[in-house]
């Protein structure tokens, strides 16, 4: 069942119970549960969390509480699978779902008595959902049986020939009634699971629920706004669709809690909203290295060739930056000239980007969007690592943030300078090998990209890593020659061997063409559905589709050509 | 004895085994106890046989006599305060573990106690409920609350397994490994003190 008042029929509801909040992994969901748990401790609500990375996990965790009454908040898990069916939910328990991902399982929809899932008002009328007569088959077993027990007595009468021909010609009909309402049911369900996509932020729609209980707060905000920019750093959606929330839903917020002209002091949090670069975390480290490993700066320089690095200065020059300037820490520059760099880079990039900017007294500024990217790292992988320990890793990321202490800077410091530039740099790097040695290669209806080399733990089961890093590949794929725009990638990844993964698995995962034209402000993407059909009828196949987005699957390193075929000859009759 | 040996070395080594252990409770020394003991009844004779029979030994001059003889005293009064010492920081070590523990010993830290100490514990913990319940109407908990709250809840992540867990308003809670819960700060002091619940960061 969906709800819309998030106030009445779900937060008055859960409070009065204990609450058992089943968190999936991610940045989103993290900052959805702060939100949710300040709320809860404003009112002395008892409440659980549990973080999960899949599916297993999830069930494990609903298993432990079988025989409990108490309401269920799944964030961010599952709702794209009927949640009665595959997962063991507890009889006395009511599951309130707070999910991004669409489209909605229409069991879950239809489902009247434990499930209810949060949605916006807006958005429901533009989900589609069918009609719930078109896709559930009313129950007529009864009706089929008293039919039968009239035909034996019917042949018992003598004189009921007539009355037999009937019931014939009536159940001939009624079955291939019964037919037709199959093959229509199954043409809807096909169009309504076609694509797979993100809508907004559950960790926004939490801020919209704490504003309509008067409880909303610049600190809350904060939470929201690394919520929505990490879908956007995590390539979950597009710039437009980023944008399109920052100005329609956060507005109201942004006026509230970032007025223009507001008093600078010594222990005021202060959110601002404003342009910003698109740059991973050039403020924290000097320009020429987040150049060289942007997505943009990379492709239009081509900084992997040998002429790469003539380019790079080139451009440099053209737009007028001196290299002194570029290889000094950003930080350090004086403000006049890094307002004067960033309009020349903002010019440049053209892509019109605005984020959130936390200030905290004087203290230095941390700008929402590397602050989801540094805690998307952390809190994904190494899945080796106790989900818990790593959901309040990346929470104290998060409120490292807005917290005074010097030695909470130190946690801001670590996560960036030790494991996210890292990260970026091994992206590019990655990205520069696998065009250099041309590991792409077209193979009809996609292109694929197989790597053979082990890449280490604390980034190969990330999805952040993982998208970024399709993302960035296809673009400078299509940069390196024309023509080729038109086909969706693959990436598989062997996935390093420990205590809960044995060897020898590949974690696959995909994206849709370059030129695609989205629609919505969404990524709308039918990898999901092509791997989960390619899956299908293969029961000798060893994959596992146990992270909550079915683009990211791991599989057998023996079956991957098998299920390429399979997935070659789906993605060529769908046709994109 | 050894020539080497000193006369209090068993008493001074008792003292020592608590000194280099400041934080728990090694098992009582049973077999040292005895020997101070011993050492303490062999000097109380040799002094009392020489008060008994004061000429005793022509070879050594009176004088010597009283000198050993306040040589043994002093020595027994020193043996003595080790002795007492050890177990007079036992008791408090044992006091402090009411206030961590309950009521309830765990068996690891039992097994170390000698039969008198853990008389000594249940008797000091029946005190200390009588005097509980003797405060007030219904009683005050004194262990509940040893440093002012901010708030009525506390956000804690389970350590180790747990299993069901009833709350004061009757809620049951299941505390498994690697949960985060919100629970009511008194109810869950105890289970913070036992290292099953840690509390997270606010």
């Amino acid at each position: 069942m969906i709800i819309t008042r998030f106030k009445e029929d779900f937060y008055n509801v859960v409070r009065k119970t204990h609450v058992l909040m089943i968190t999936s992994n991610d940045v989103d969901s993290l900052c959805t549960t702060a939100i949710l748990s300040h709320l809860f401790t404003c009112d002395d609500v008892m409440f659980t969390v549990v973080p999960v990375d899949g599916y297993e996990e999830l069930n494990d965790a609903l298993r432990a509480r079988q025989d409990y009454t108490s309401s269920i908040v799944l964030i961010n898990c599952a709702v794209t699978c009927p949640i009665l069916e595959i997962l063991n939910v507890p009889p006395n328990s009511t599951v309130f779902v707070v999910d991004s991902r669409r489209p909605l399982n229409h069991f879950n929809v239809f489902e009247a008595n434990q499930i209810r899932i949060l949605v916006n008002e807006a958005e429901r009328s533009s989900l589609g959902i069918p009609n719930l007569d078109d896709v559930i088959a009313k129950d007529e077993d009864s009706e089929s049986d008293d039919d039968d027990d009239e035909y034996s007595e019917g042949s018992n009468d003598g004189g009921g020939r007539r009355n037999i021909i009937d019931r014939v010609t009536r159940r001939a009909v009624r079955k291939e009634n019964k037919r037709l309402w199959e093959s229509q049911k199954n043409k809807i369900l096909w169009q309504y699971y076609e694509y797979n996509w993100h809508s907004t932020s559950t960790a926004v729609q939490m801020l919209e629920l704490a504003a309509e209980l008067d409880r909303a707060s610049a600190e809350l905000m904060w939470y929201a706004a690394i919520g929505v920019s990490s879908q956007y750093t995590d390539r979950l959606i597009p710039i437009e669709g980023y944008t399109d929330t920052c100005v329609t839903r956060m507005k109201p917020f942004i006026t509230k809690f970032s007025p223009k002209n507001a008093a600078k002091s010594d222990d005021l949090l202060r959110i601002s909203f404003g342009k910003e670069l698109p740059l991973a975390l050039y403020t924290h480290w000097n320009l020429y290295n987040a150049m060289a490993v942007n997505e943009y700066f990379a492709c239009k320089t081509k900084n992997w060739t040998q002429k790469g690095e003539k380019n790079m200065k080139e451009l440099l020059a053209k737009m007028g930056i001196t290299l002194v300037e570029t290889s000094r820490k950003f930080e350090s520059i004086e403000s006049k000239q890094k307002k004067e760099l960033i309009e020349i880079l903002d010019k440049e990039m053209g892509i019109g980007f605005a984020s959130f900017t936390v200030h905290l007294g004087y203290s230095g500024q941390v700008n929402a969007a590397d602050i989801a990217r540094a805690a998307a790292l952390r809190i994904e992988s190494p899945h080796n690592v106790e989900p818990m320990d790593r959901f309040q890793a990346a929470l104290r990321i998060i409120r490292a943030a807005i917290s005074g202490p010097k030695d909470q800077q130190v946690i801001l410091v670590d996560a960036f300078e030790r494991s996210y530039q890292k990260m970026l740099k091994m992206i590019w790097h990655l990205v520069g090998t696998a065009i250099n040695q041309s590991e792409i290669v077209s193979t009809g209806a996609f292109y694929l990209m197989s790597s053979q080399r082990a890449i280490s733990a604390e980034v190969a089961e990330s999805r952040h890593f993982l998208l970024n890093f399709t993302h960035f590949l296809l673009k400078a794929f299509a940069c390196s020659k024309r023509g080729r725009s038109g086909k969706p990638l693959i990436v598989t990844f062997p996935l390093p061997q420990s205590e809960k993964q044995p060897d020898g698995w590949h974690v696959v995962t995909g994206i849709m063409p370059l030129a695609t034209a989205f629609e919505d402000n969404t990524f709308k993407s039918i990898i999901g559905r092509a791997f989960e059909r390619a899956a299908k009828d293969q029961q000798n196949m060893q994959l596992s589709f146990d992270s909550f987005d079915n683009s990211i699957i791991t599989m057998r390193a023996t079956d991957r050509a098998r299920f390429f075929d399979k997935l070659q000859s789906i993605l060529e009759t769908s046709g994109i | 004895m050894d020539a080497h040996e000193g006369i209090a070395d068993a008493a001074i080594r008792l003292v020592q085994e608590l000194k280099h252990n400041p934080n728990i409770i090694p098992p009582y020394d049973a077999t040292l106890m005895r020997q101070c003991i011993d050492t303490l009844n062999r000097l109380y004779d040799q002094n009392a046989r020489s008060l008994m029979d004061p000429t005793g030994d022509p070879s050594i001059s009176p004088e010597q006599i009283t000198t050993q003889r306040e040589q043994r005293t002093a020595a027994i009064i020193y043996i003595w305060r080790c002795t007492t010492a050890y177990i007079h920081e036992r008791a408090c070590r044992i006091r402090s573990l009411r206030w961590r523990f309950g009521g309830i010993l765990p068996i690891s830290i039992r097994n170390n106690l000698s039969e008198a100490e853990i008389e000594f514990f249940n008797s000091y913990s029946s005190a200390l409920a009588d005097f509980q319940s003797s405060l007030g109407e219904s009683g005050v908990n004194l262990m509940a609350n040893t440093e002012p709250p901010k708030h009525l809840f506390v956000q804690v992540r389970v350590k180790e397994d747990y299993g069901e867990f009833e709350t004061n308003d009757g809620n049951v809670v299941i505390l498994n490994k690697n949960s985060l819960h919100s629970l009511p700060r008194q109810d869950c002091e105890m289970l913070i003190r036992r290292g099953i619940l840690e509390i997270a960061n606010p």
